[in-house]
């Protein structure tokens, strides 16, 4: 076996490896952590059910290819909601609440959500990293 | 020539016979073992079709875009109007209020409750001019939509009401809230919309007449 071949798989090998990490850094690194407000799995659907991705391009839930309100996706990464409130849990379930009253006027209606189903949308929205 | 080739070709479809009688046999009984799975998901309602449980994502798929492509392909033989009038958006914000604003809201203006319990969910449709043409969309008007809660309006409605809604949805990208307001009857004709101030506050219920 010529003596190049193996110095070449090791090469290739390295070069892999080195990409993949590299692509790996600085994607996850500024995220922060998120708490636990609500169940992500129930937010979905509680999502589907509303008619939110009529309005806003959300990741993992169907036909949610809205072009009337921001896209949600990476929502985790966001510092910021409604272009108004800093991004916590509290304001967030706020916003999606009652966001006639955050911000009167604006396009997007107070949907009539409970406190539970509105934590469970914000748990869902959480899980966009 | 063609006399031998065809006669070789004979001799291998014989020496072959039990070979294709299997793969005929086997093609067969795929297709029945098939068209059973398929009596039995009807016939024991193996496929839940209750509104509370979604769609698996693979049929939600296939049913919009089937929806999506019916549309888009039957709708082509509609000519829309070249422009509309002022008039004609007034007109549909009014019949849009009296008849489409329970299921599909509006800017700033929820939907009503119980339509939570539909599936598939009514669309807000704030860019529904961004997402369709003017015919498709009197297309969708005038003959609904199978196995939702969308009903074929042309039924009850003239084509001029529905060029009107057409008018209307084609305006509504461009309509704010406080426009959207000031564009409505005194009272909704029918149903219970949560309409909502442009002036913020709480919501208050507009009832039947």
């Amino acid at each position: 076996m010529s003596p190049i071949r193996p110095i070449i798989v090791v090469v290739a090998a390295a070069i892999t490896v080195g990409v993949l990490a590299l692509a790996g850094c600085g994607d996850q690194a500024g995220v922060p952590q998120r708490p636990k407000v609500g169940d992500a799995a129930r937010g979905a659907i509680v999502i589907g059910r509303s008619g939110c991705g009529s309005c806003h391009e959300i990741p993992g839930v169907m036909q949610a290819n809205g072009m009337v309100g921001p896209p949600l996706d990476h929502f985790a990464r966001r510092t910021i909601v409604a272009g108004l409130l800093p991004n916590t849990p509290a304001n967030l379930v706020r916003w999606i609440r009652y966001p006639q009253q955050v911000v009167p006027g604006n396009a997007m209606p107070d949907a009539g959500l409970d406190e539970q189903q509105a934590r469970d949308v914000a748990a869902y929205l959480y899980s966009l990293r | 020539m063609v006399a031998v080739r065809a006669h070789r070709f004979q001799a291998l479809l014989y020496r072959w016979r039990w070979r294709i009688a299997a793969y005929v046999l086997g093609g067969a009984s795929a297709f029945a073992v098939m068209g059973l799975g398929a009596l039995a998901v009807v016939q024991f309602g193996l496929y839940n079709t209750t509104a509370t449980k979604p769609h698996y994502k693979l049929v939600s798929w296939a049913a919009h875009a089937t929806f999506t492509n019916s549309t888009r392909w039957r709708s082509q033989g509609v000519t829309a109007p070249s422009s509309f009038t002022p008039a004609q958006v007034q007109a549909g914000a009014a019949e849009y209020v009296a008849d489409c604003m329970m299921c599909h809201g509006g800017p700033g203006v929820a939907r009503a409750r119980w339509v939570q319990g539909l599936t598939p969910t009514p669309p807000y449709l704030l860019d529904a001019a961004q997402r369709w043409t003017k015919p498709q969309l009197f297309w969708i008007l005038q003959r609904g939509v199978k196995m939702s809660a969308m009903p074929a309006w042309g039924e009850t409605r003239s084509d001029a009401q529905l060029w009107n809604l057409v008018a209307f949805l084609d305006a509504l990208p461009k309509l704010s809230a406080a426009d959207f307001h000031k564009m409505q009857p005194d009272a909704t004709a029918s149903g219970v919309a949560e309409v909502v101030s442009p002036h913020g506050g709480q919501p208050h219920f507009v009832s039947p007449q």
